[in-house]
């Protein structure tokens, strides 16, 4: 069981002006699974590589239970990458693929064939040794891959958008196989994805990523309901802002005063965040005001409402069965229960 | 899950053997091509290398001789010496040829820089301009240097017109080359010479085979470039064979010619697995 450590790491490419990675520093627990979320471009598979050692590190320190691995060589550090294409080896057969990684560590040919045999029906591939990856699909080729990696029983798993390039039952079928493998394994695995639901479904914790830098860090759960920031929460599909003055435990908007838990947030500008799914249709007595409904979309198992909230565009979801209060161009009541709403510091 | 793994597992298995037919097929078409546009011709060639006389309107020679075979084979003629000299001087110039033209087109297939339209041009102008067109400017740079009447100038610009080839053929291997395979590969526990051993070299390998191929055959066919600047002191085949085909003597002329076109032959029947297409080996500049 290996843990990972990333200490103020940066990388710069050269001839490039801004750095890909800034001044990143990430724990990870040994055998845990963690994501690396972020839009394409925010160096969140730089990340992966330098912690992989096929990318060199500017500055910073890259640790391994506790030792530092900047200057171990790929080849040496037992932390393997899964690319996002697979990038099975052409020219060989999927057992000579799989068998790589053993080949080059001298092991015996009967234990690797022997292995090989294990690792394919693992990934439910059985009889597949006398193949070319050109006669796979797409998910075999991305189980042949992962097979490939696990053989060498590494240190620390990397995948590289394991499963953008899936269609949707494949990625359903691959995520319960990472899921397995990583309980079964134990392995420390990072992944990368663009792909918010992708990391809520697999990961323990994500690790957000903005143009290098590290935004938030931690459990799905608080990307939804603690958000750092508002760019942050629209990442995560939420774009429910309101403008206001903190006062205590109050919030002043311009339509009207909310009350709030206690926050660490200090007094003076704030914007309420509030999830779509959090807020009630009705008036509670509490918290409550009147909006403007501009669109209503029946969604078969819900009913999504765009209503209008000050100058801001809200979303607020509902109940399927909706009443003739709620229609199309009506001014309706909504309540923000107070233990659901986020406030951040402007 | 079983039964589709079953069904693709025969899919597989049939499209395979289809695919294999049509590789063959390819294989058979080129072959084909070879016989007859190569050594059908050299029938009659082979005939009057043999003959004594042979006048209209006879079908066939009407005396036969192994005169030209013995003058070949006698050292004092020295056929089989400029064979050799002909044979140093081509894979001297293959040799070369691969060692700059592998890197050159790994840097215009992978690599985007300033000037590269400019570059790609000038490495494709000895393909164009006719060697005969450039010759009197070089050989005077030759002489200046001492390159001319020795074997080293005559090496040196052989590659002037060879060199464009292995360096189109590389592109186009590199231009479709993924670098993360070495990275895969590294990942996965290969060092630096491991991963060029097993990885890097298979993907290239067709690319080098047809870039020498070119290479090869363009030195062992030069002339003109041969005279200039070997000054009939590095004698070749090619040297020795115009002087022949225009002395009038048929029959030395004939059994030259098929010295000369039997390494051709042997390497278009050894390579002709990478020239079908399939391969990659046939890229030009690809998709830059």
């Amino acid at each position: 069981m290996t843990d990972v450590k990333l200490r103020n790491l940066e990388k710069v490419y050269d001839g490039a002006s801004e750095p890909s990675v800034k001044n990143l520093s990430l724990d990870i627990n040994a055998g845990e699974l963690v994501a690396l979320l972020g839009p394409s471009g925010c160096g969140k598979t730089t990340t992966l590589k330098m912690v992989g050692g096929l990318h060199d590190v500017t500055s910073g320190e890259v640790l391994f239970n506790g030792v530092r691995v900047n200057d171990i060589r790929p080849e040496k550090r037992e932390a393997v990458m899964v690319y996002q294409n697979y990038l099975l080896f052409p020219y060989m057969t999927i057992e000579d693929n799989i068998g790589f990684g053993l080949k080059m560590r001298h092991v015996d040919k009967k234990e690797i064939k022997k292995r090989v045999g294990e690792m394919l029906s693992l990934v439910r591939l059985e009889g597949f040794e006398t193949r070319k990856p050109a006669q796979l699909s797409g998910g075999q080729k991305q189980r042949i891959a992962l097979a490939r990696a696990l053989i060498i029983r590494p240190k620390i798993l990397l995948l590289d958008e394991p499963l953008s390039n899936l269609d949707a039952h494949l990625r359903d079928e691959m995520r319960e196989m990472i899921l397995k493998i990583h309980k079964s394994f134990g392995v420390t695995t990072i992944f990368v994805t663009h792909d918010q639901e992708e990391a809520v479904l697999l990961a323990d914790r994500i690790a957000l990523m903005f143009n290098g830098e590290l935004h938030q860090y931690g459990s799905p759960q608080e990307f939804y309901e603690k958000p750092v920031s508002k760019k942050v929460a629209a990442f995560f599909g939420n774009e429910n802002f309101l403008a206001g003055v903190k006062t205590g435990a109050t919030v002043k908007t311009e339509i009207g005063d909310f009350d709030v838990e206690k926050s660490d947030v200090p007094d003076g500008k704030v914007t309420i965040v509030i999830r779509p799914e959090s807020i009630v249709l009705g008036d509670t007595g509490h918290n409550s005001f009147q909006a403007p409904i501009n669109r209503r979309i029946y969604m078969g198992t819900y009913t999504r409402y765009d209503v209008r909230v000050g100058g801001n565009a809200w979303n607020v979801i509902g109940d399927p069965n909706y009443t003739e209060e709620y229609d199309e161009g009506r001014n309706a009541s909504f309540s923000l229960p107070k233990e659901k709403i986020w406030i951040l510091e402007e | 899950m079983s039964q589709s793994a079953g069904l693709s597992k025969t899919g597989v298995i049939k499209k395979q053997s289809h695919k294999q037919r049509q590789s063959n097929v390819m294989r058979n078409i080129v072959l084909l091509g070879i016989i007859v546009g190569v050594i059908l011709p050299m029938i009659p060639q082979l005939l009057w290398s043999f003959s004594f006389r042979w006048y209209f309107p006879s079908l066939l020679p009407t005396e036969l001789s192994s005169r030209a075979w013995v003058y070949v084979a006698n050292p004092n003629s020295k056929i089989l010496e400029s064979f050799i000299v002909s044979l140093i001087i081509a894979l001297s110039v293959t040799a070369i040829g691969i060692v700059v033209g592998v890197p050159a087109g790994k840097a215009l297939g992978m690599y985007k820089f300033r000037g590269k339209e400019l570059i790609e041009l000038i490495i494709l102008a000895p393909t164009i301009v006719p060697g005969l067109a450039v010759i009197m400017g070089i050989q005077i740079l030759f002489i200046r240097f001492g390159l001319s009447d020795n074997i080293v100038g005559v090496i040196i610009v052989h590659l002037l017109p060879s060199l464009p080839y292995m360096i189109i053929s590389m592109a186009g291997v590199f231009a479709n080359y993924d670098p993360q395979f070495e990275e895969q590969a590294r990942s996965l526990g290969a060092n630096a010479i491991k991963t060029f051993y097993y990885i890097t070299l298979p993907v290239i390998f067709p690319g080098i085979v047809v870039g020498a191929m070119f290479t090869f055959l363009i030195s062992w066919s030069q002339y003109i470039l041969t005279i200039m600047v070997g000054g009939g002191r590095v004698i070749t085949l090619p040297v020795l064979l115009f002087s022949f085909a225009g002395s009038g003597d048929n029959a030395i002329a004939s059994a030259l010619s098929i010295i000369f076109v039997l390494p051709a032959i042997v390497i278009l029947i050894v390579t002709s697995k990478y020239l079908s297409g399939k391969s990659g080996g046939m890229g030009g500049f690809g998709s830059i």
